[in-house]
């Protein structure tokens, strides 16, 4: 990886959307964002960070529709979620209808503000 | 390890600064120099007679601060430009502190200015990125964070706009505020909604001003003959950065609980001593999530006590009697030097209309991209 390019965050597999994650040996800590500088819990670098996928399922804590963007456009929905692997992460929601909080949504790639992006629907809308 | 209270006894003697504004296309330093001159007046001394200067600020650039100072004639003092986010100018007041109560120095200034200017983040040069980070700015952020209050306190939206109503209200009354106006409730639900529940009145104005402060020591109060019921007693100082995880997921919320429970320990204070706060109200939210990790209410408890008055002026704790960030504003780097400058003119008593009464001792609370925490306590010497 070059060191001025961010590493790739997520990627559609058959099985459904993964996130990419570095798995820490020496702590046990899956370390999200993916990157080789270092651990963040016990600082290990290296051979000992390696490559690992958390699966992109997970409820749904926080939502809000946001109306002001610079570039990309408005009107569209920001989630908080708990995903399984205990992570809590911010990312795009999609679908119709409210937001469902504590329900389970899945990640999807989805076209959208110019290029792929993933985005999270309600589980029971696939 | 040593706190402020195992060293030298350091004293805030002059505060000054120029008025929080809208971009007027000023340079940076005609704001600083304005602000230093007041605050220079204020504590009775020359600019020969300071020793040191810290100035705080994120967005100027390298050198800025030199360039500015040697205009009030130049006298080769050590400076130090101080860039810590949204804490640049909490910092810097601490460098200051450290500095004269370590005895390398008897009078120093900190200050913190900045202008409107693009934002160059360093954490996006490091090459990391999350899965929407772009999405995910402050008011986003703090919207979600919004959300989740709600959902989990029972509070409503107009009470968490509130805030806004009140700090607006005290703002009102503050000649360097940059939003200086009363709202109702009524216009501060109103649109422009930004994000979630967060309208415009409920997200600080960013925009460009300067603070300063002057710190002296024993020596320096008696060299200058500064009279000591003026003085205001720096009790701690306190700078944390990220923490491991912990139980509390917010890192910000759980940052202030760390870091105001040190300054608790090292001022021998606790929340029923403190009558003065000014705590980092960037969002309507933030206000509430604070004043409960301060301890100063059960946590879910802070929009009832808002909306029962705790937090006016002239209730328990005067929460932002400033303006805070929401009406005084947040240009980066004056923005922790303008909450020691309303807290010392707080525990002076010469705040006029917005004077909490009977204040003795005060705490400011600064957060930062980092995350970091800067939380001060100070004492009135009346």
């Amino acid at each position: 990886m070059p060191e001025d390019a961010p590493a790739r965050t997520w990627s559609a597999t058959p099985g459904g959307a993964v996130i990419h994650a570095r798995h820490c040996a020496r702590c046990g800590t899956i370390v999200f964002p993916p990157q080789e500088y270092g651990c963040t819990t016990c600082g290990a670098h290296g051979d000992v960070l390696t490559a690992a996928d958390i699966p992109a399922h997970g409820t749904l804590v926080a939502a809000v529709v946001v109306h002001t963007h610079a570039t990309f456009p408005v009107p569209f929905t920001m989630a908080e979620l708990k995903l399984d692997s205990g992570h809590v992460i911010r990312a795009l929601l999609t679908g119709e209808g409210e937001p469902r909080h504590a329900a389970r949504y899945r990640g999807i790639g989805l076209e959208i503000g110019g290029g792929q992006r993933l985005a999270f629907q309600l589980e029971a809308a696939e | 390890m040593k706190t402020l209270k195992d060293m030298r006894p350091v004293y805030v003697t002059g505060i000054g600064a120029h008025p929080y504004q809208y971009r007027s296309g000023a340079s940076y330093a005609q704001l600083g120099l304005r602000a230093v001159r007041e605050a220079l007046v204020d504590s009775g001394i020359n600019w020969p007679d300071v020793e040191a200067a810290y100035v705080g600020n994120a967005l100027v650039g390298m050198a800025a601060g030199a360039a500015m100072l040697r205009y009030l004639g130049v006298t080769g003092i050590p400076f130090a430009q101080v860039e810590n986010a949204s804490a640049s100018g909490s910092t810097a007041f601490r460098q200051a502190c450290m500095e004269v109560a370590a005895g390398y120095t008897d009078i120093a200034l900190a200050m913190g200015v900045d202008t409107v200017d693009t934002w160059r983040l360093g954490p996006a040069k490091a090459a990391v990125r999350g899965l929407a980070d772009d999405l995910n700015a402050p008011f986003t952020s703090f919207a979600l964070i919004t959300d989740k209050y709600m959902r989990e306190t029972g509070a409503t939206a107009e009470q968490i706009a509130l805030v806004s109503v009140k700090n607006h209200r005290n703002g009102s009354h503050n000649p360097y505020a940059q939003r200086p106006r009363a709202y109702t409730l009524e216009e501060v639900l109103a649109p422009p909604v930004i994000s979630g529940v967060l309208t415009k009145l409920q997200c600080t104005p960013v925009g460009e001003g300067a603070a300063a402060i002057i710190v002296m020591s024993e020596e320096g109060i008696k060299r200058h003959g500064f009279d000591r019921k003026r003085a205001v007693k720096v009790l701690t100082s306190v700078s944390k950065s990220e923490l491991p995880a912990s139980e509390e997921k917010n890192p910000d919320v759980a940052l202030t609980m760390v870091t105001t429970e040190l300054a608790y320990q090292q001022a021998g204070v606790g929340p029923k001593d403190i009558e003065i706060l000014e705590v980092h109200d960037a969002f309507s939210i933030e206000e509430l999530l604070y004043v409960e990790a301060m301890g100063f209410c059960e946590k879910g408890q802070a929009a009832s006590e808002l909306e029962a008055g705790a937090y006016d002026i002239g209730g328990k704790v005067a929460v932002s009697a400033s303006g805070g960030l929401l009406s005084m504003g947040h240009p980066l780097g004056p923005t922790g030097v303008g909450q020691v400058m309303e807290t010392v003119r707080q525990l002076r008593g010469e705040a006029g209309v917005r004077q909490q009464p009977n204040a003795r001792v005060g705490l400011t609370h600064m957060v930062g991209i980092g995350p970091v925490c800067l939380v001060h306590v100070l004492q009135s010497m009346r």
